[in-house]
C-alpha cells in the first residue's frame, strides 16, 4: 500500500487531483488515496493507437466489465457549499405565510367563482358596499361551482361556518340546510354566437340543432347550465329529445366541466356558437367593447331561472344576516348587481341596458318545477349519456 | 350500448390508434438518427428525445393547442391521439436507438458489399433486431395511453369523450356519482391486472441493459435527415409555440400573489417528495431490495387515477391527516418506480465490475458505500433525485385529487387558468416549464456531476 505522501513525492500534483481507475487493478479511495491491488502502472493515457471513436462507455464514471480501455473517475476537490448560490435553498422551500386575524363579526358567504370574477361578479362591490353599513366584515369561500357549494354545505353538517349561500338556482336547489330562500335576481340561458362568422343565425331551436354550426356545450352531469339545456330540450321535446340530442351531437365541438371553461374556448374562437346567457350580447357590447358576440332570441321561449341567497339554519349570527339579505334587495345592492353581475334585477332595468343595442329583455320562461328537475335529473342524464353514445 | 362497456371500448380504442401512429414516427425518428448520428441535428435531437418526460404534461397540451388549435378539432378522438403521437414517440425513438446498438456493425458492412439499398437494409439487417424491442415498446406505449389522465381531462369531455381513468375522475368530484365511479374503480383494477398478467404471459418486461453500452454504428444517409427535423419539431414545436405569447403575459402573472403562492407550493412539494422518493429509492437500491425491480418494471401499468381514488377515500375515512400527507404518499408512490430503475441499472453495473473485488477487501457495508458506492453513484443519483422534483413539480394527477381550492399548486392553478383565461395561463406555463427544468438540473449543479449525456 502506498501513502500519500508517498505517492505525492513520485507523481505530478496534477495525476493526483484525479483519481485513476486501472481495471481491478487500482482504486480510488479519498481524494488522493490510491491503493494498488496488484502491480500496477500509472498510465495517465492508453497507449495503444485509437482506432476510430471511442467507445460510449469511456464517457461514463466506471469501466464495463469487458472493456480493456481506461476509465477516469472525477474526484472533487472543493465541496458544493462552498461555492454553491443553491446553498439555501432549503430555507426558501420551507418558508410559510401567516394570515392576520381581525376582532369584528365576521359574515361568512359561501359562493361560485363567477360571482367573484373581476368582470361579471358583483362580490367585491357587494362587499364594500355592505361592510360600510354593517360594522361587520365580509368572508368569501369561493368554490368553483354552485354544485360544488353544495356539496360542502351537506358535507360539513351543523359544523359548517356558513352564514349565507348565495347564487343558488331553482335548477339544482337543495333547501337541506336552508332556513330562508330570498330570490335576489333572475337570468336566462340562450345560445350566444358571433355574427361575424354566422351573418344568418338560426332562428329557432329546431333550425339551430339542424343546422352545422359547431357548438360549445356544458355537461349536464357537472355544471348548472348544461343541466339547464338537458331541461329545455327534454321541456321542449318530451320524448323525442334523444333523437334530436342525436342530431345536435353531430356538430357539438365538446362538453365542457363548466360554463367558464366553454366560455373560454368560445372567446379564443374555437367555435362560433356556445351555449351562455341572454344578457351576454348586453356584457360583450356595454363592458367589452365587443357588439358582434350576440345571443340568439327564440319565440318559442328560454330556460330561466331565479337567483337566490338563502340563509343557513344553523348561522350564529342569525340578525346579520337578514340585514344582509334586505341589502340586497335595496336599490344600491341591485343596482351593482344588474351593472357588474349582468343579471335581470329584481328592480328597475339599468337604463344603459334599454339603449343598448343587444339588450334583450326577458323572454317567455319555459315552465318548470326545481323539484320536477330534481326527481328526473337522474333519468333524464341517463337518457342523454345513451341518446349520445350510440 | 351501456355507458361502462362504450368508455372501455373508447379506452382502449384511443390507446391502440395512439400506439398505432406513435410507432411509425418514432421508428422513422430513431433510424434517422442512427443514419446520421455524427452529424449535429442529429446529437442533439438524441439527446432531447427524453425531453417530453420532464416536461409538465398540461404545458405540452397547451402549445399543442396553440399549435394545432385552428387546424382540426382538436377536441376530438383525433386530437387526443395527435397528442399522444407527440408525448410518446419520441420517447419511444429514444428505447429504439438503444435497440439500433445491439446491431453489430459488421451486418451493415455486410450490407453495404453486398449494395443493399435502403429498404433492403432495413428489412433484413435492422427489421430482425428491431421486432424484438418494438413489441415491448409498442406494449409499454399502449399501457401508458390506457391510463393516460391529462391529456383525456382537458381534450376529452362528454360522454363521447371519456376514458376509465377521466371518467372515474369526473365521477368522484364533478358528478358525484358513487355507484359509477366504484363501477369504473373495478374495471379499472380488472383492467391493470389483466394488463399485469398479459405483459407476463407476453413476456414484454423491458428486456436487461446490457453492462457494455456499444457505440452507434458509424453509418450515413443523408436523404433520411428530414425525419430527424421531424423529431426535433415534435418536441421543441409545442414549446417554441408558447415560449412568445407566455412572454408577452410574464409580467402580468408574476403580479398575481396567487402564482407566486403556487409556486412555493409547488416548490416545497417537489423538493420534499422528488427527494424523498429519489433517498427511498437509494435505500432500497443499496440495501439490496433487489426483487424491487421486478415490481418497479411493471410501472407503466400502474394507473395513477385508481391509487388517487383509493388515496382519497382514505383521506375521507382518516380527517386527522393533513391533505399534503396523501399528496406526498401518492406523488412517492408514483415517482418511485422511475428513480428506482434508474438507480438500479447502474447499481447493477456497479456491483458486476466492483463487487466481487470490494467483497474480498473485506469493507464494512458503511466504507463499501462511501468509499465505492457512492462516488459512482452520485451522477445517476443527481438524475434520479432531479427526475423525481420535475416529475413531483410537473404531476397534475396527484393534485386534481388532493389540491385545495384556497392554495393550489402550480400545475393545477395552471389547470383552472387554462379553463378561463387562455392568454393569461401563458406566464403561469412558462414559470411551471421552468420550475421543472430548473429541478431537475438543480441536483447536477449540487452535486457536481456534470451531465452530458441525454435526459434519461
Amino acid at each position: 500500500m502506498s501513502t500519500p505522501s508517498n505517492l505525492k513525492y513520485f507523481f505530478p500534483r496534477l495525476l493526483l487531483q484525479k483519481g485513476v481507475i486501472l481495471g481491478k487493478k487500482c482504486f480510488v479511495f479519498q481524494r488522493k488515496t490510491l491503493a494498488f491491488l496488484d502491480r500496477g502502472s500509472f498510465c495517465p493515457k492508453d497507449p495503444r493507437p485509437r482506432k476510430g471513436k471511442p467507445l460510449l462507455s469511456q464517457g461514463q464514471p466506471f469501466l464495463a466489465k469487458d472493456d480493456t480501455r481506461w476509465g477516469q473517475i472525477r474526484v472533487p476537490c472543493q465541496k458544493w457549499t462552498q461555492s454553491s448560490p443553491f446553498k439555501y435553498f432549503s430555507t426558501f422551500a420551507l418558508l410559510l405565510s401567516t394570515s392576520p386575524l381581525y376582532g369584528k363579526e365576521t359574515l361568512t358567504i359561501y359562493t361560485h367563482a363567477a360571482f367573484m370574477s373581476s368582470t361579471y361578479g358583483p362580490g367585491t362591490h357587494l362587499k364594500e358596499a355592505f361592510e360600510k353599513i354593517c360594522e361587520c366584515e365580509v368572508q368569501y369561500v369561493v368554490l368553483d361551482t354552485i354544485p360544488l357549494v353544495i356539496n360542502r354545505i351537506n358535507f360539513e353538517g351543523e359544523k359548517t361556518k356558513a352564514d349565507v349561500i348565495l347564487g343558488l338556482e331553482d335548477i339544482g336547489l337543495d333547501v337541506t340546510h336552508v332556513d330562508k330562500l330570498v330570490p335576489y335576481a333572475s337570468h336566462c340561458l340562450a345560445f350566444v354566437y358571433d355574427s361575424t362568422k354566422i351573418p344568418c343565425p338560426p332562428k329557432t331551436l329546431d333550425e339551430l340543432i339542424n343546422s352545422s354550426y359547431p357548438i360549445i356545450l356544458q355537461d349536464p352531469r357537472s355544471s348548472i347550465t348544461g343541466l339547464g339545456f338537458l331541461v329545455w330540450m327534454k321541456k321542449s321535446y318530451g320524448d323525442k329529445a334523444p333523437q334530436k340530442w342525436k342530431t345536435l351531437a353531430d356538430h357539438v365541438l365538446t362538453f365542457t366541466k363548466g360554463w367558464t371553461e366553454a366560455y373560454a374556448l368560445f372567446k379564443q374562437g374555437v367555435a362560433p356558437i356556445v351555449f351562455s346567457y341572454t344578457t351576454d350580447g348586453l356584457f360583450n357590447e356595454l363592458a367589452k367593447e365587443m357588439p358582434h358576440l350576440k345571443s340568439l332570441r327564440f319565440p318559442e321561449g328560454h330556460l330561466c331561472s331565479n337567483i337566490y341567497a338563502a340563509k343557513l339554519k344553523t348561522t350564529q349570527h342569525s340578525e346579520l344576516v337578514d340585514q344582509f339579505l334586505d341589502f340586497l334587495l335595496s336599490k344600491e345592492a341591485q343596482h351593482l348587481i344588474a351593472t357588474h353581475a349582468w343579471i335581470y334585477p329584481k328592480g328597475d332595468i339599468p337604463e344603459a341596458w334599454i339603449k343598448a343595442e343587444n339588450y334583450f329583455p326577458q323572454p317567455f320562461w319555459i315552465s318548470y318545477t326545481s323539484q320536477e328537475v330534481k326527481d328526473s335529473q337522474r333519468a333524464w342524464i341517463q337518457e342523454w349519456v345513451e341518446g349520445l353514445i350510440q | 350500448m351501456n355507458y361502462v362497456v362504450y368508455v372501455c371500448w373508447f379506452t382502449v380504442k384511443q390507446a391502440a390508434l395512439s400506439t398505432f401512429f406513435a410507432i411509425p414516427f418514432a421508428v422513422l425518428i430513431a433510424r434517422a438518427i442512427v443514419w446520421n448520428h455524427s452529424w449535429w441535428p442529429a446529437r442533439f435531437c438524441l439527446k432531447l428525445l427524453g425531453l417530453p418526460l420532464i416536461t409538465p404534461a398540461l404545458v405540452g397540451i397547451l402549445g399543442f393547442i396553440t399549435l394545432m388549435g385552428g387546424l382540426f378539432n382538436i377536441y376530438s378522438l383525433a386530437g387526443i391521439v395527435a397528442v399522444h403521437v407527440i408525448f410518446y414517440s419520441p420517447w419511444i425513438a429514444l428505447l429504439l436507438v438503444n435497440a439500433w446498438r445491439l446491431i453489430p456493425e459488421e451486418h451493415y458492412r455486410v450490407a453495404n458489399q453486398l449494395h443493399f439499398s435502403s429498404t433492403q437494409t432495413f428489412y433484413f439487417i435492422e427489421w430482425p433486431q428491431l421486432r424484438k424491442s418494438l413489441s415491448e415498446v409498442a406494449w409499454i406505449c399502449f399501457c401508458f395511453s390506457l391510463n393516460s389522465f391529462t391529456t383525456i381531462v382537458v381534450l376529452g369531455g362528454g360522454p363521447q369523450k371519456t376514458t376509465l381513468s377521466a371518467g372515474l375522475y369526473h365521477s368522484l368530484f364533478f358528478f358525484y356519482d358513487f355507484e359509477q365511479m366504484m363501477w369504473f374503480v373495478s374495471l379499472q383494477l380488472i383492467l391493470t391486472l389483466s394488463l399485469g398478467i398479459l405483459t407476463i404471459l407476453l413476456k414484454t418486461q423491458p428486456q436487461e441493459v446490457s453492462l457494455k453500452k456499444p457505440s452507434l454504428p458509424n453509418l450515413k444517409d443523408s436523404s433520411q435527415k428530414p425525419f430527424v427535423w421531424v423529431g426535433l419539431s415534435l418536441i421543441c414545436l409545442p414549446l417554441a409555440v408558447i415560449l412568445g405569447p407566455s412572454l408577452t403575459s410574464l409580467s402580468l402573472t408574476l403580479q398575481n400573489p396567487l402564482v407566486w403562492q403556487a409556486l412555493k407550493k409547488s416548490l416545497t412539494l417537489a423538493v420534499c417528495f422528488g427527494s424523498l422518493s429519489a433517498v427511498i429509492s437509494l435505500f432500497f437500491v443499496v440495501s439490496g431490495w433487489r426483487s424491487l425491480r421486478y415490481l418497479a418494471s411493471f410501472h407503466f401499468l400502474f394507473p395513477s387515477t385508481l391509487l388517487g381514488v383509493l388515496l382519497f377515500l382514505f383521506s375521507l375515512k382518516i380527517p386527522a391527516l393533513p391533505q399534503e400527507f396523501f399528496l406526498g404518499v401518492m406523488q412517492v408512490l408514483l415517482i418511485l418506480p422511475f428513480c428506482f430503475l434508474l438507480l438500479e441499472r447502474s447499481y447493477r453495473t456497479l456491483e458486476a465490475t466492483y463487487g466481487t473485488t470490494t467483497r474480498s477487501l473485506g469493507f464494512s457495508p458503511f466504507q463499501k458505500f462511501s468509499l465505492i458506492q457512492w462516488p459512482l453513484l452520485k451522477k445517476p443519483f443527481a438524475t434520479a433525485l432531479g427526475l423525481g422534483c420535475a416529475l413531483s413539480a410537473g404531476d397534475f394527477p396527484s393534485l386534481a385529487f388532493f389540491s385545495s381550492p384556497d392554495c393550489p399548486g402550480l400545475s393545477s392553478l395552471f389547470y383552472q387558468q387554462m379553463g378561463r383565461h387562455f392568454e393569461k395561463c401563458m406566464g403561469t406555463a412558462l414559470i411551471l416549464l421552468l420550475l421543472c427544468y430548473f429541478l431537475y438540473q438543480l441536483p447536477h449543479w449540487i452535486l457536481r456531476t456534470h451531465d452530458r449525456t441525454s435526459v434519461t
